[in-house]
């Protein structure tokens, strides 16, 4: 469902993503971790067509995002780190907008808009102005929106950020529904015990360098350790790396 | 006493930062804003220099006329600086006692709350009043100069000064202060940007209605009415209470006009800026913290009160794509929404009546002359175009800020983002255009050939500068702004206002040949040549072809392949 083949980014003479290689399967749950200034935020915003690659090729759902972006663009969701949003619309005109971005006919929307209010609960401030919302409020109509095309492919950078205890809970139970029901997720996360929760397979990023990938098992193997955290296993192989350099 | 200068002096560093990294594009700015700046400092100095010589000369003629022009007019000018020194306080004070982003951390840092407060508003005072000061000094030193007057003058009207911002900052920060007890820090901004909105509006037609241009009649005969009709226009109320009335008398006995004034006067100002600023500061200790945290603690999310329902663009725009269509109702939705931007809309209608009632008071009476100002106007219409183009056509783009990355992951195209919101201000704008050419054609009562000249090239310029602007805002886009003036100020924004002016002088000059022609057949009939109207109209067309094309093809290439 994701390809990735030998992608590089250059932001000048720095090189944030080295010959990148990965494939993610239809349905599969895929973390993507890796320590702060790693090349995963660049790896995602090429992923949603926001940075254009140095060399290399994007397959979404089998479209190039270089030569099919707006079919790969439709068919997929991008969820930022950030909220930034329309501040003086109110989240149910913000959903209605997106849905209209994605072509979506009326009857649809308003089925869709009211499903997800009811899924992320968002009933009682949801005709307020943005500019009031939370930062958990944003981002739970953030990801409301990446949800009202049914995209087959989500890709989402630091998808907790900002939510309480119980949304939190909510969203790694509609992530996980989401997965099972084909949807494949593209996450990048800095909250290791998330990833090692929710997650298929996971691939550590550092230094642009994809230096591992595989299940929690695999990554044991690579990091050999016999200790089944996540993070003992992330210490490992990221310090390794950084010995080798 | 030392922690308030550390604050200044973060401020001071940041500045000298700023100015050390400067990139080509922000020193370009600085030189031309400066460049533009003491050009007009220059000029008003001159102008003023002019006038009150020309009060003083012999052949004025009426002795101690000039006396009283000159209190008049400095009455007024005192009167208005101190009424936009409160109002600029008022809006300077809420942006940097309770929106600065430097807040949170100088409020929860081991400094008292009184000395962030006195930090804050010397630099309320510097932020409002520099332009103030910039402006109102040549004024003055022009006077001194009338008058032949020493160094004395000079150093006494430069530290008068001082009182006279503190006293009006005083009285803006603390109604800041009390509003803040009431209101939410951003709605009350709001508020004040409309509010400015009008008070600018209102200032520029009060201005215009003082008809400036009757000084230049001959009001040395005092039988005419006219002179008399002039002093009543620039009576002001002389009201003993005003600090600016207490500058006035100073001035006016160091020039010589009145005498045993400046002492009082003097001393007035001094005690009175003295006075306010430890009253203001004794209040502000105790409320300007509590209003601070209870302003923010009282944000509360607002429904919104529509001004109209928007469920009639829904209708309106149903020829459009649906992605296109979400994208111009939701431009629509977030500008009416924003007092900062529909307020702007007072100053477009004021400008255009004062467009209007310029153009009534130009004394055209013949043909010649009718059909000459109405081919003149069309430059000027189009320089009016340019320039609401660049505050509102301009910043689309980049209006859609930290929230850009929902238009560029979304499956729309850049090339339909940017055609699509042409198309919205393309109306608009030609609604404007005709608006100001029609009216002052039937005002001037311009003849056939002229009101149709005129009509269809204004509407082949505000199709142009229609799609210059979209094109030029996205070959400039600035995502990261605090507000849309920012926008129309940008790098962008000044080649926006260079080429656009570039492309109506342009035009203007391609159609002087036809012009020409049709004033000598008027002559000499049978002079016109209809070669000379084709090949300007061909020339005309290549021009806009180019000047409409090209920008927004680079605009859509820029989007294209720009990394956000």
């Amino acid at each position: 469902m994701i390809e990735i083949n030998e992608l590089v980014k250059d932001y000048g003479k720095i090189r944030a993503v080295n010959n990148l290689n990965l494939k993610v399967e239809k349905g599969e749950f895929f973390g993507f971790l890796g320590p702060n200034g790693a090349g995963k935020t660049t790896t995602i915003k090429i992923m949603a067509g926001l940075l254009k690659p140095t060399s290399g090729v994007v397959n979404l759902g089998g479209f190039d995002i270089g030569t099919d972006m707006f079919k790969s663009k439709s068919i997929s969701s991008y969820i930022p780190d950030r909220p930034f949003l329309y501040e003086k619309l109110t989240g149910r005109e913000f959903l209605r907008f997106v849905s209209g971005l994605y072509r979506m006919d009326e009857i649809d929307t308003a089925k869709k808009t009211e499903e997800l209010i009811e899924t992320f609960s968002m009933a009682e401030w949801i005709d307020d102005m943005v500019e009031g919302y939370s930062h958990g409020m944003k981002q739970k109509l953030v990801m409301a929106q990446a949800l009202i095309h049914d995209p087959e492919i989500i890709i989402v950078d630091e998808p907790m950020v900002g939510l309480d205890p119980r949304s939190i809970k909510l969203v790694k139970k509609i992530f996980k529904g989401l997965a099972k029901s084909g949807v494949t997720i593209f996450m990048s996360t800095h909250t290791l015990s998330h990833a090692q929760e929710m997650c298929d397979r996971i691939g550590i990023i550092h230094r642009g360098n994809l230096i591992a990938i595989g299940t929690i098992n695999e990554l044991m193997k690579t990091a050999h350790t016999k200790r089944m955290e996540l993070e003992e296993i992330f210490f490992v192989l990221t310090e390794e790396s950084s010995d080798e350099k | 006493m030392k922690k308030i200068f550390l604050i200044w002096l973060i401020k001071l560093r940041s500045t000298y930062n700023d100015l050390k990294r400067m990139n080509r594009e922000k020193a370009f700015k600085l030189v031309l804003f400066s460049g533009a700046g003491l050009f007009f400092i220059i000029f008003v100095h001159y102008f003023f220099l002019k006038i009150v010589r020309y009060v003083l000369s012999p052949e004025f003629g009426i002795e101690l006329v000039g006396d009283v022009l000159i209190t008049q007019l400095l009455s007024m000018i005192n009167l208005t600086l101190f009424s936009v020194l409160v109002f600029s306080n008022i809006i300077a004070s809420l942006s940097t006692l309770y929106i600065s982003k430097d807040l949170d951390l100088l409020l929860s840092s081991p400094i008292k709350h009184s000395e962030v407060y006195v930090a804050k508003f010397f630099q309320s005072v510097v932020n409002s009043s520099y332009m103030v000061l910039v402006f109102g000094l040549p004024i003055y030193f022009a006077l001194g100069r009338a008058f032949g007057e020493g160094m004395k003058y000079y150093l006494v009207m430069v530290s008068m000064f001082i009182p006279f911002v503190i006293i009006p900052a005083s009285m803006g920060i603390l109604f800041t202060m009390l509003l803040m007890r009431f209101f939410p820090a951003k709605r009350t901004y709001q508020i004040f940007t409309f509010m400015g909105m009008i008070f600018a509006a209102g200032l520029i037609i009060f201005f215009r209605f003082l008809r400036p241009e009757t000084l230049y009649r001959d009001i040395t005969d005092t039988a005419q009415p006219v002179f008399f009709d002039l002093l009543e226009t620039m009576k002001v109320p002389q009201y003993q209470f005003l600090p600016s009335t207490w500058f006035t008398h100073v001035i006016n006995d160091m020039v010589g006009i009145e005498s045993n004034v400046f002492w009082p006067n003097i001393l007035l100002l001094v005690f009175s800026a003295v006075i306010s600023f430890v009253a203001v500061y004794c209040i502000a200790k105790r409320i300007y913290f509590s209003g601070f945290s209870q302003a923010f603690e009282s944000k509360k999310r607002g429904r919104q009160m529509d001004i109209f329902r928007f469920s009639v663009f829904d209708r309106s725009f149903r020829y459009f794509e649906t992605p296109q269509r979400a994208v111009l109702i939701k431009d629509l939705k977030t500008f009416f929404r924003d007092p900062t931007q529909w307020s702007q809309i007072f100053l477009l209608v004021s400008l255009i009546f004062i467009y209007l009632f310029s153009i009534q008071s130009i004394p055209a009476d013949t043909l010649f002359l009718k059909n000459l100002t109405s081919f003149l106007n069309l430059g000027l219409a189009g320089f009016i175009i340019s320039a609401l183009a660049v505050r509102f056509v301009f910043p689309t783009t980049s209006l859609e800020g930290d929230a850009y990355w929902i238009i560029f992951s979304s499956p729309l195209s850049v090339k339909k983002f940017l055609w699509g919101k042409f198309i919205v201000f393309v109306i608009p704008i030609i609604f404007l255009g005709e608006l100001l050419i029609v009216s002052s054609n039937f005002i001037l009562r311009a003849d056939f050939f002229f009101m149709m000249l005129s009509t269809i090239t204004m509407f082949v310029i505000s199709l142009t500068l229609t799609a210059m602007g979209v094109g030029l805002g996205a070959i400039y886009p600035r995502f990261k702004h605090e507000n849309s003036t920012e926008i129309a100020g940008s790098f962008g924004g000044i080649i926006y206002m260079i080429s656009s002016l570039i492309y109506v002088g342009m035009t203007a000059v391609i159609l002087a040949r036809p012009v020409y022609f049709y004033f000598m057949d008027k002559l000499y009939p049978g002079a016109f040549s209809w070669w000379s109207l084709l090949i300007s109209i061909t020339i005309l067309i290549l021009l806009n072809i180019f000047a409409f094309f090209f920008p927004m093809w680079r605009g859509v290439k820029n989007l294209e392949s720009m990394e956000f």
